[in-house]
């Protein structure tokens, strides 16, 4: 914060120095200089700082409005710069953004300024693209296409080899009433947009874009509030034992949005993991998890039963992630055991350390993790052997045709064999249908929780305790 | 000459004071005191300490003050007391004047004190004031009418806080609580050599001061707002707070050398006015500046080794260091004495202080300083 308020003070001194120059009368010309360089330069790369290239977009926007000619903010961010740095240590990510640092000033023109606006973002600024803005965007495309082929260059830190890559967003002006944090939220959301497309992409800002944007900071406005007034809910699907009594449920998150009503979790979720919203809701459904154990262990009917909720990568990313779980449950005061965490292979692939340390702290703490989907994605068996999973869920899709599909029987007999094997419990889902179960008990005989249509919808609280009693 | 440096952080004042008498006795080995210097930190009860000090040792011998951090060598002591034990190996003395209500019957306590001061024009003068509200800077600057000698008097303005309307920033000596005015330490057959740190850059537009009065600027230039100058300083900067703005104290120069008179520390803005810890004059010649740790420490060390030039084997060293500087010094704060005692290794007593008194780089007159760190070196001749 310091460092933060000595730059701008410094800059802003300065700025009034260079306005005024033949009124400057230096005492230390050597301190000077090295104060001056340190007010408008990143200490890591030596581009220049924020505040020297706001300073400069200021002076451009107002040429670029007197002239009519056009300039650029051209926004640049490594694609996955954090796994490098989580993985050769940050020493080896700063060496490594030195280097991209000097291979992006060699590809500009002397007049061209670029920044780093911090962690892995380089802005540049780019003037005198002329009165067209054909021509100005063409310009700028063959600019973009040499930036991303400097950085997608074999680095090479502590004798290893980095391929990185790149994503651009670009914002024109010309002689529009534009501001400086205007053409900086284009230039960003032209990125963010770029970053959506996949690696090494360059998108140019359009309206378009804005209007994304602008639903994407709706949405997330939206969440907030749902959050805050009780609009979330949850409903509960049960599993069941090869007898067919309830043994638990998955509690799955709904909507009922105030003013659109039941918004289905495919329209919000993918919104709430962009904006991270999904922690916020995770926290909750953690909490309301927890509350529910409590009251099923206070009533006869429902006492012992367990219960499943599911866990994004985003939430397990977040530094602390199982401490704060462990204190949840600690805070409810809630038997772990009777709690499940679904995680899908997404977050198996990152094999992270970190993800480690924390699916073993959760399991070494009595909470159950169980892999959600498993068959669809890498199924890897190796997660089996690497991280500490209890339970497998075997997706739908290998359940639909069961009862017809000989490929599909083999691979569920499989599934269970090798989870027999590591002592694994199954979770079958998407069962619908009688001629399933029966297939299932064939091959599988008893030792499988199944999950489905057949068994009962995902159901509100008071209906889902009312199946109970009747059982 | 030797001297003992003794702390105790004892929340009473009773037990620090006796803690301090055992180690002297017990720890420290010293055949008897002729003179006890003690800072002590402001939450300690001010209407007992001259009657604990009494209980433990002769009240003719110490002068106390209050300072919120005070030096011992390279520590920094907060909610304490540190104490300097001097004994005198062979012609040194020390000798005291103490003037009280400078606000009243000024011109005879101004004239009075540069008797003292013209009349042991041979001692050297440590001189420890209160803030004695916001007058005692322009009673240093006053005595400046007086042609007294400048260049062996130093000192600092003790440090407070301001607790039930009083600026706890008082002095202490044989049953007496100065609470307006200053004690001179007079140190008598000691040679002493004294440098002056500042650090900071002088940068950018000079500016003369055109409407002043006490410790505000209104304009500069006869036309131009000084706030709107201090406005565009901070611009960008979210949730300003002016203790921020002690990373560019203003500087007093002279107009065309551009000789440093003296720092002013940032207070606060009004309307249409900056207000300062220092007196500002219309026809001053002011700039900004700039600092930061790594400054700050460049000009310790050079000050170090000027006054090793002088004094090459000081027995004592005091260091007077304004509280905005120990701000600026951020997690270096202990750096500026390690630097010092670096570079001339005798024991090191001294306090972040409310402004600091010396001599101008002309040695031609007093100055009132902010921001600075004043050096002193002691040797009994």
């Amino acid at each position: 914060m310091r460092e933060l308020i000595k730059k701008q003070l410094l800059f802003n001194l300065l700025s009034e120095v260079t306005k005024r120059y033949d009124y400057i009368m230096i005492q230390n010309a050597k301190i000077f200089d090295e104060i001056t360089h340190k007010a408008m330069h990143d200490e890591l790369t030596d581009l220049y700082n924020r505040y020297y290239f706001i300073d400069q977009l200021k002076r451009a926007i107002a040429s670029s409005r007197r002239h009519g000619i056009y300039g650029a903010v051209l926004f640049i961010d490594l694609d996955n710069f954090k796994i490098i740095n989580d993985t050769a240590g940050h020493k080896a990510g700063d060496t490594l953004l030195q280097l991209i640092a000097k291979k992006l000033f060699e590809v500009l023109r002397e007049e061209d300024i670029i920044a780093r606006f911090g962690g892995d973002e380089f802005v540049i600024l780019i003037e005198n693209l002329g009165k067209e803005q054909k021509k100005a965007v063409e310009t700028l495309k063959i600019i973009a296409d040499k930036l991303l082929e400097s950085i997608n260059y074999g680095h090479i830190v502590n004798r290893k080899i980095y391929h990185i890559t790149a994503s651009i967003g670009i914002a024109l002006f010309n002689n529009n009433s534009i501001t400086v944090s205007d053409i900086l939220r284009y230039a960003d959301s032209a990125m963010y947009e770029a970053k959506k497309k996949g690696k090494s992409q360059i998108i140019f800002f359009n309206p378009k874009i804005e209007e994304k944007l602008q639903k994407r900071v709706l949405m997330e406005t939206s969440i907030r509030q749902g959050i805050e007034g009780k609009e979330f809910f949850l409903v509960f699907q049960p599993q069941v034992d090869f007898t067919g009594k309830i043994i638990g449920a998955e509690a799955l998150v709904r909507w009922n949005n105030r003013e659109q009503g039941i918004i289905p979790p495919a329209q919000f979720i993918p919104f709430a993991e962009e904006t991270k919203m999904i922690i916020k809701i995770g926290e909750w459904l953690l909490h309301e998890a927890c509350k529910t154990l409590i009251r099923w262990q206070k009533n006869p009917t429902t006492k012992g039963l367990k219960l499943s909720i599911n866990c994004s990568l985003i939430e397990f990313m977040e530094p602390d992630f199982d401490t704060k779980v462990i204190e949840t449950v600690k805070q409810h005061n809630v038997d772990p055991s009777l709690l499940t965490l679904e995680i899908t292979e997404s977050l198996l692939v990152q094999n992270n350390s970190a993800v480690k340390k924390a699916i073993r702290t959760l399991r070494e703490f009595g909470i159950s993790i169980a892999l959600d989907d498993f068959g669809t994605g890498y199924s890897s068996l190796s997660y089996l052997k690497n991280f500490p999973i209890n339970i497998l869920k075997i997706d739908r899709v290998f359940i639909r045709d069961i009862f017809l599909d000989h490929s599909d029987q083999a691979l569920v007999r499989a599934i269970f064999s090798v989870a027999q094997d590591f002592g694994i419990d199954v979770v079958v889902e998407g069962v619908e249908k009688a001629e399933q179960e029966m297939t299932l008990r064939a091959i599988g005989g008893e030792h499988f929780l199944v999950q489905g249509f057949l068994y009962g919808k995902p159901m509100g609280f008071e209906q889902f305790e009312h199946i109970l009693e009747d059982c | 000459m030797q001297c003992k440096i003794i702390v105790s952080k004892n929340s009473s004042l009773y037990s620090a004071i006796e803690e301090i008498d055992r180690q002297y006795e017990v720890e420290m080995g010293i055949d008897g005191y002729d003179f006890l210097l003690i800072a002590l930190s402001p939450h300690y009860p001010t209407y007992d300490i001259n009657e604990t000090i009494a209980r433990f040792f002769d009240p003719e011998k110490v002068c106390a003050f209050h300072a919120l951090d005070s030096f011992c060598n390279e520590q920094i002591i907060s909610h304490g007391i540190t104490a300097l034990f001097i004994k005198f190996e062979r012609k040194g003395s020390i000798s005291y004047f103490i003037q009280e209500e400078i606000g009243n019957r000024q011109i005879e306590r101004l004239e009075q004190t540069a008797d003292y001061l013209k009349s042991h024009h041979d001692a050297q003068h440590i001189i420890i004031g209160g803030l004695c509200s916001n007058r005692f800077a322009f009673f240093i600057e006053k005595l400046n009418h007086y042609d007294i000698p400048v260049d062996n008097l130093i000192g600092g303005i003790s440090s407070g806080n301001t607790f039930a309307e009083e600026a706890l920033t008082y002095q202490f000596h044989n049953g007496q609580i100065i609470k307006d005015g200053f004690i001179i330490l007079s140190f008598h057959n000691v040679s002493m050599s004294t440098e002056i740190s500042t650090g900071f850059v002088p940068i950018g537009v000079q500016y003369t001061v055109t409407k002043a009065n006490g410790y505000k600027i209104f304009e500069v230039d006869e036309s131009q707002s000084f706030l709107y100058t201090i406005e565009k300083l901070t611009r960008d900067i979210e949730e300003f707070k002016p203790e921020y703005l002690w990373y560019t104290p203003l500087v007093i120069i002279k107009d065309q050398s551009e000789e440093l008179i003296t720092l002013r520390t940032f207070k606060e803005m009004g309307d249409g006015w900056v207000e300062f810890y220092g007196p500002v004059k219309e026809g001053q010649k002011i700039k900004l500046s700039y600092g930061e740790s790594t400054h700050l420490l460049k000009a310790d060390r050079e000050s170090a080794y000027k006054l090793a030039e002088t004094l090459p084997e000081p027995e004592l060293l005091f260091n007077f260091s304004c509280i905005a500087r120990q701000y600026v010094l951020e997690d270096h704060q202990c750096e500026e004495n390690q630097m010092y005692r670096n570079y001339l290794h005798a024991p090191l007593f001294g306090f972040f202080t409310f402004g600091e008194i010396g001599h101008d780089e002309g040695k031609k007159s007093l100055q009132f300083y902010n921001e600075t760190s004043l050096l002193i070196g002691v040797a009994e001749k």
